[in-house]
């Protein structure tokens, strides 16, 4: 008797411990989209030229309203050329692999599933490893990254639907086989290469970088990312009644196939623009999601916006650190890892129901 | 309201799977109780009612509209379904679990309002299990899932009820619970179906029984005159006995004859070669 009233006793708690962690999606998207404003700032103060955040928001303000106050010299280079496609690429990048992590683990009822599952990081890597063996230049490696991409996904896709039976493992399947396929593709680019000279851009473009992205870039990817984010936002509910599995939605009135279908296309694109400018940027997709659980729960109305925020802020956040953490910058994909893998490890001990 | 003429559904060519020649029709306020053997047909049949599967032969009838003409989210607005096993691969709470019923009443890029919470939380009400509103569906004991389930089955707002097993998972007293739950049900008019592994549940809600073997019905027809020795017999390979229980309860019951275990020559004579005679 004691024991059974101490165990619900216990329940109880951890159940409110749960409870009060679960924010209401409106309350954490102000609170997030506030750290993210005071970030995206502060982003443009730090660098290797500080400008103070006075400056940076007089600048903005200048610029927004083309009014003339005269600053510094420079702060207006600095800021409006080299910070400003920067700063909004790492938020963009950060929202996109973000939105599509969350989405693909709502799409594959599965929270160990990466928007890299179908195949992207592969496609995308093979396509630029291509484009800078036979060409070098920045638009043709981005070309070439996206197109693989989209390539792997979309044989993916139809293999898995020459597959019988169940729609979602087959994806899966397909996915990994077709990853494997373009990473020996990539293999061979890499053997092929020049070694003095290709074989480390390739290399590095791996790591994954935002130091070249420049406004030309914003605008060619800003705009699929944002579409495909904007069609996910509006349609997440349904991955609700997707998570519950193929047959049960299907009983529910839902078409799987076009759902399924769509998700997989938005999530391709925003996951194909952001790599194509950024390199491979790995753990941000598949660790953003859980922290997004742990902070409003597993319903995907809440989930997905702050999931957006959460991820714009955390790449942003990493990118600043690439800049200054030391003389040389470091390539984001090797920070996204140091620092996500122990604040993950740190949250999943500490928090108690992120998922399952 | 459902009639289903002549049906007939086989996975891939394989003739031994699925089923044939089911025919039947159901009216409102009926409980229809479908009794069989594991892998007859029961649950493929209730799939090919939703609409899932589409039929290789024969139709099916929905209010006077063929249910192939329909669109998915029409059949959804008319059929609930509640399913075998329901896992949600995350932990969601009550209310987004019942929510999702909203489904079929809502357009491709709408999410449920302010009416369709109304309607949720009523149904949750109404089933009496406010009180978890927004507790996470996975740590609901199975008794509580079962009643979610239901809530949300209530939530989409059917005319007609498909129910898997309802039953099966559940503990004794549950499973009464769940079989008052869905007399209560149609007798506010809803016609039901629903399968079974156990003869006595569809003695306490059904009006019709069918029983299914190898993909056709054996019989159909009220309890009393199809759930008998023989049929059982015949489905299940056991020998039972029905009987009517004293008139205070008021029903029959349909009993599994201990001695058969013992006359059941083949399995006896194995077990004793395995384990050798005890004395």
């Amino acid at each position: 008797m004691n024991t059974s009233s101490e165990c619900t006793l216990k329940k109880e708690k951890r159940w409110n411990a749960f409870r009060t962690l679960n924010l209401s999606g409106v309350s954490a998207s102000l609170i997030l989209a506030t750290v993210l404003a005071v970030l995206f700032i502060f982003s443009f103060a730090i660098g290797r030229y500080p400008v103070s955040p006075v400056d940076v928001i007089k600048t903005l303000w200048s610029v927004i309203f083309s009014l003339d106050i005269t600053l510094p010299p420079n702060v207006e280079n600095v800021v409006i050329n080299l910070r400003f496609p920067r700063i909004i690429a790492a938020m963009l990048v950060g929202a996109s692999l973000s939105v599509a992590g969350t989405s693909f683990q709502g799409l594959f009822r599965n929270p160990l599933v990466s928007p890299d599952i179908l195949g992207v990081a592969s496609g995308a890597g093979f396509g630029a490893a291509l484009g800078i063996i036979i060409s070098g230049h920045g638009f043709i490696i981005q070309v070439l990254s996206f197109t693989g991409a989209m390539m792997a996904v979309a044989l993916s896709y139809f293999i898995s639907r020459v597959v019988k039976g169940n729609q979602t493992l087959g994806l899966i399947l397909a996915g990994i086989a077709i990853g494997s396929l373009f990473n020996a593709f990539l293999s061979l680019m890499k053997y092929a290469a020049d070694t003095t000279d290709q074989l480390p851009t390739i290399t590095y473009w791996l790591m994954g970088s935002l130091n070249a992205v420049d406004r030309q870039d914003i605008l060619v990817t800003g705009l699929p990312m944002l579409a495909g984010i904007t069609i996910l936002m509006l349609m997440r509910w349904r991955l609700n009644v997707l998570a519950m599995g193929e047959e049960e939605a299907m009983a529910l009135g839902i078409n799987t196939d076009l759902l399924r279908g769509v998700v997989v296309v938005c999530c391709t694109v925003i996951t194909a623009s952001a790599v194509c400018i950024s390199g491979i940027i790995g753990w941000v997709g598949l660790v953003i999601p859980h922290i997004g659980r742990m902070v409003v729960g597993p319903c995907h109305r809440k989930l997905l916006p702050v999931s957006a925020l959460l991820g714009a802020t955390f790449l942003l956040f990493i990118d600043d650190l690439c800049r200054v953490i030391a003389r040389v910058e470091i390539p984001i994909g090797i920070l996204t890892a140091i620092i996500g893998v122990p604040f993950f490890l740190y949250l999943l001990a500490k928090g108690r129901r992120g998922w399952a | 309201m459902l009639e289903v003429h002549n049906a007939r559904f086989h996975y891939d060519s394989n003739q031994h799977s699925g089923f044939r020649e089911v025919s039947f029709s159901l009216r409102t306020g009926q409980v229809m109780c479908v009794l069989g053997p594991n892998g007859c047909g029961k649950t493929t049949m209730l799939k090919c009612l939703l609409g899932l599967f589409r039929l290789q032969g024969g139709s099916i009838w929905l209010d006077g509209q063929e249910i192939s003409q329909m669109t998915r989210s029409a059949v959804a607005r008319i059929i609930g379904y509640i399913p075998q096993m329901h896992q949600p691969a995350f932990p969601f709470s009550v209310l987004d679990t019942v929510l999702v019923g909203r489904a079929p009443h809502l357009g491709f890029l709408q999410s449920p309002g302010e009416t369709d919470v109304q309607i949720a939380n009523s149904a949750l009400e109404a089933l009496g299990i406010s009180h978890l509103t927004n507790k996470p569906y996975s740590q609901l004991s199975g008794g509580e899932k079962q009643l979610v389930t239901f809530a949300r089955v209530l939530t989409q707002r059917p005319a007609l009820l498909l129910m898997d097993e309802p039953t099966s998972h559940l503990d004794f007293g549950n499973q009464i619970k769940v079989l008052n739950l869905v007399q209560e049900l149609a007798s506010t008019g809803m016609p039901i179906i629903m399968t079974s592994h156990f003869p006595d549940h569809a003695f306490l809600t059904s009006s019709k029984v069918a029983i299914m073997k190898q993909g056709t019905f054996l019989d159909f027809g009220p309890p009393e005159k199809v759930i008998n020795e023989y049929n059982m017999q015949q489905i299940y390979g056991v020998k039972v006995k029905v009987m009517d229980v004293d008139s205070s309860v008021g029903y029959r019951v349909c009993l599994p004859l201990k001695s058969d275990f013992n006359s059941s020559s083949e399995q006896k004579s194995n077990l004793e070669e395995f384990y050798g005679k005890r004395s």
